[in-house]
């Protein structure tokens, strides 16, 4: 920085911690008297002072509040003294000792308040003086060094920082950082540092003031500081005793840091070629959310240039649910029925087989939903090779592979791919899927898409007939470290259209998210919404309620100006739904 | 901070028709009613976010509102019949109907002692029981409890009420609501102001003239104020254009609007159940509209509340710059249907906003900033 920060501030026992340690290559520190520092703020001559906190509210005063660290109390602050020879109750004036004006007006509030002497006349005296003029009826308000070391006389001491305390509940805040409103980012962050190297150097202080300051003295400016300081401005305003104006703190800077992205990249992966990994990391890591969808949703025009969105009219089941659910889902016309094989037992195979037969054979419903790991762990359970289970699976009638939700990476494993080649070894097909919130960075997310783009190069070059599509859902952990919000399934769904020029279709698997969310995420590279079933409600989670209804999801493709199209498990038969009658209103 | 289009996002602009608009946007030219009559109409709602988007980051940059309030309806009878509305013509003993006692409204107040909560959001049914004494002393009440709390209470429509009732004028009302502590005007109760629309949906409540009369007088006497508009009923996309024009022109005026909150109806529990709600797509084009239309307002607000905190989140990239608050005891959604939970904590709050790759901002009521997010 060319010019350093003119920093003002009290010169008193209880800041030092505070401003020892502003580095001076960025700070040039003035130690004055509280009332000197308000008034070089205001003129002008200091960028940055310790003010007491009345001087925030002076006429022409525009100041911030620097987040972090104040001097505050909560409970007995010992400098802060209402004293006289005689019990508060008999006291016919009090004087208010000049040198805290925030002190006096807090004295004043509270002997209007939990004091219960609104009715006692106060008169300023010159600061310093307060104890001297404590005689007879006469009460005072002493701060600092004069609190600390009274005369033996002064037998009624009322510690307003423990008063405060017990009618608000709240800390009270004396002194805070104060500056101009443009005061640079890094002057705020060095006055936060200076603090953060001071608090430990207070145990390191002579004992006649560690217990002052590690005790009496309150610095942090957290919301219970926040409080009662927001509380006592309040009543300071209300009371006249304040001038008016509002608190405000330095705000965040207002743009979150971002990488620059090179300019071409984005037209260039809305041309649909392949991204290299280099590529496909800049746009994961810099491309704002709009511009990625809008990538994106160029190469969805290219791929599939019908304003059309697929959905698969298909319902979950288990194997043990299998009948009643079989026959619920045939009556509501799903094509497909999901199954879930659930962890893997000796005879899971045999249900399994069993299941896909009277699926097909009784209520005419093809069958999906087994993946690489279910196969696996049934062929094992069951002490034959994959290759047996499947088979036997498929000659009863399986006809779709894959779809459970898959944690980034798996793509990479050796019996992932074994599975998926032998699947499509018979001709199965099936989604690829992306679970977002199962602990993985958007590295792994990364790694995961161009892994499958390799896989889907590999199949269709053996011949074999590849993924139909990637199918993105998050699991909405809310977990901070997880990155799995609506904004990361978009932004995924996005990228995966960019990076996977090989698969054909990219499904919008949207229960956690809502079909508003999933209607977004038809301009952001999606052009299906996976399965869903009429009449059905899914995922009634807290807070979270969303209907899997295909009338519902029909009546989303619908309004966001697509025709809904009814597909089975691989695009082969399409049914395209007419679309619904204009309606006279603006809802959509 | 002027964040330009990429030559992609440029391409994509002419292709739909809308460089005319983009550039009258780039160079500060006003939009007129057809600009934003085909923007509701554009069907590519990526770029009209992108659009909005950069309004919202010229003004703002990446960052994002939110605050911590307290709701209170202290009453949920109201004599007025909006059909939209799942408090409409509830009457003082009905099995649904609830008013307050002082006590008990004071009492949801001092239950958050601890709370860094800055700000009070009061709207009630229009109860044709309570005498002005008691608006008066639940201020006042709320003031004594808590001096730092701002008090944003009554919308247009019950100063209205007040106003007729009691036999003052919209400035005696005010004032003395000012006195007993009022900060500001809530926004609500605007719904559609295009007369056709609005006989239809709330023919016995203040009219659009009426609505807007009160926030004049009110920006008049210093109070600032919030404006809404109840999107997705039964009004059509020119009279949402209609509506935002209307407070584009008092704005110019007054200048006292400090956020435009679009207000997605919600259809349970009210005379419109037969109709389907606004879905995603129609939420996210009116944030983006209103952005794009009301250059004079500065902020847009998603309220997280009845829009579901996913879609909330994806409103930050179609022109939303506020999410509102971590909202203790909301009932006027949630008696209309809403599933969102009643609180979201701040720490998920700020999450979220983070999550967006936006920069969170705690703010009260008047846009200070009131600690760090």
């Amino acid at each position: 920085m060319s010019k350093k920060i003119r920093v003002a501030c009290v010169g008193y026992t209880n800041a030092w911690p505070l401003t020892r340690f502003l580095d001076p290559e960025l700070f040039e520190v003035e130690a004055c008297v509280p009332s000197v520092a308000a008034r070089r703020l205001n003129q002008g001559e200091a960028d940055v002072g310790l003010v007491p906190v009345a001087s925030l509210f002076d006429k022409g005063a525009h100041w911030r509040v620097a987040p972090g660290w104040c001097i505050g109390s909560d409970g007995d602050v010992d400098s802060v003294l209402l004293v006289g020879e005689t019990p508060l109750s008999e006291w016919e004036e009090v004087v208010l000792d000049g040198e805290s004006r925030t002190s006096v007006i807090l004295a004043q509030i509270l002997l209007r308040g939990p004091l219960g002497r609104a009715d006692i006349p106060v008169r300023a005296v010159d600061a310093g003086t307060g104890a001297f003029h404590a005689q007879g009826r006469v009460g005072a308000v002493v701060i600092g060094d004069a609190a600390l070391n009274l005369p033996s006389r002064l037998t009624t001491r009322v510690d307003l920082g423990r008063v405060w305390k017990d009618w608000t509940g709240l800390p009270f805040v004396f002194a805070v950082w104060a500056g101009r409103p443009d005061l640079p980012r890094e002057a705020i962050d060095g006055l936060r540092t200076a603090g953060e190297r001071g608090m430990p150097e207070r145990a390191l202080a002579p004992a006649s003031e560690r217990d002052y300051l590690t005790r009496a003295i309150r610095y942090a400016l957290d919301d219970r500081a926040l409080m009662g300081l927001r509380r006592f401005v309040a009543l300071g305003q209300s009371a006249g005793l304040l001038g008016a104006g509002d608190l405000s703190l330095y705000g965040p800077e207002p743009v979150a840091p971002r990488t620059a992205l090179p300019s071409d990249l984005l037209t260039r992966a809305a041309r649909g070629e392949p991204l290299d990994a280099a590529s496909a990391h800049a746009l994961s890591a810099s491309a704002p959310t709009g511009e990625l969808a809008a990538a994106a949703d160029e190469v969805r025009w290219l791929r599939a240039p019908a304003r059309e969105v697929t959905w698969l009219p298909a319902g979950n089941l288990t194997l043990d649910n299998l009948e009643a659910r079989a026959t619920a889902l045939s009556a509501k016309k799903a094509l497909a029925a999901v199954l879930h094989p659930g962890v893997a037992e000796a005879d899971t195979l045999d249900r399994a087989v069993a299941a896909i037969r009277t699926l097909k054979g009784d209520h005419g419903l093809s069958t999906t939903g087994i993946g690489a790991d279910d196969l696996q762990g049934m062929a094992i359970a069951a002490g034959v090779s994959p290759e047996a289970a499947l088979e036997r699976m498929v000659a009863a009638g399986l006809e779709g592979f894959g779809g459970p939700p898959t944690r980034a990476g798996a793509v990479l494993r050796p019996t992932w791919q074994a599975m998926h080649r032998l699947a499509g070894a018979h001709g199965l097909r099936g989604p690829a899927t992306l679970t977002l919130g199962l602990g993985e960075t958007r590295e792994d997310r990364l790694r995961h898409l161009l892994a499958l783009r390799e896989f889907q190069a590999e199949e269709l070059a053996a011949g074999r007939p590849g993924f139909t599509a990637l199918s993105v859902w998050t699991a909405l952990t809310g977990a901070p470290d997880r990155d799995d919000s609506a904004q990361a399934w978009l932004r995924t769904i996005a990228l995966a259209r960019l990076v996977l020029h090989n698969v054909e279709h990219l499904t919008a698997w949207w229960p956690s998210v809502g079909l508003g969310s999933a209607q977004a995420a038809l301009f952001a590279g999606a052009d299906d919404l996976g399965p869903a079933l009429v009449d059905e409600h899914a995922l009634a989670a807290p807070g979270r309620s969303f209907t899997t209804d295909g009338d519902e999801v029909e009546h989303h493709i619908r309004v966001a100006g697509f025709v809904p199209v009814r597909r089975d498990l691989d695009w082969t038969t399409l049914v395209r739904m007419t679309a619904a009658p204009e309606g006279r209103y603006a809802r959509a | 901070m002027v964040t330009e289009l990429s030559p992609l996002t440029r391409r994509r602009v002419q292709d739909r028709g809308l460089a005319d608009i983009a550039e009258k946007l780039a160079a500060g030219v006003r939009l007129d009613f057809d600009d934003g009559m085909r923007l509701f109409t554009t069907p590519d709602l990526g770029t009209l976010g992108l659009l909005a988007n950069r309004e919202r980051e010229r003004r703002h940059g990446d960052l994002t509102y939110f605050n911590r309030n307290l709701h209170i309806n202290a009453t949920n009878v109201c004599e007025a019949t909006c059909i939209f509305c799942s408090f409409s013509r509830l009457k003082t003993g009905d099995p649904n109907a609830y008013t307050m006692s002082l006590e008990e409204a004071l009492g949801r107040v001092r239950a958050l002692r601890g709370e860094l909560i800055t700000e009070v959001h009061v709207v009630n049914g229009l109860n044709p029981d309570l005498p002005w004494s008691y608006y008066l002393d639940l201020l006042r009440g709320i003031k004594a409890e808590r001096a730092d709390l701002h008090i944003k209470g009554f919308t247009a429509v019950e100063i209205h009420y007040f106003a007729v009732k009691f036999g003052k004028t919209y400035e005696t009302v005010l004032r003395e609501l000012m006195e007993a502590g009022l900060g500001s005007l809530p926004g609500g109760g605007a719904e559609i102001f295009h007369p056709r629309a609005r006989k239809k949906l709330c023919d016995d409540k203040v009219d659009a003239e009426g609505w807007l009369e009160v926030h004049r007088t009110a920006h008049e006497l210093g109070l600032r104020s919030n404006c809404t508009m109840l999107f997705g009923s039964i009004e059509t996309l020119e009279e949402r254009v209609d509506h935002m024009l209307r407070l584009r022109a008092l704005q110019d005026h007054t200048g006292g609007f400090q956020t435009f909150i679009p207000l997605r109806f919600h259809h349970e529990n009210n005379k419109l159940e037969r109709l389907r709600e606004p879905t995603g797509f129609d939420s996210l084009r009116t944030y983006a509209v209103a952005r794009l239309m009301l250059d004079n307002i500065d902020h847009i607000k998603a309220y997280w509340i009845m829009l579901g905190i996913e879609l909330a989140q994806l409103a930050l990239s179609w022109g939303v710059d506020d999410l509102d608050g971590t909202v203790r005891e909301e009932r006027i959604y949630h008696m209309a249907g809403a599933r969102t939970p009643q609180t979201l904590g701040r720490a998920d709050l700020v999450q979220l906003i983070r999550d967006a790759g936006r920069v969170p901002v705690e703010r009260d009521t008047l846009y200070h900033v009131v600690a760090e997010a």
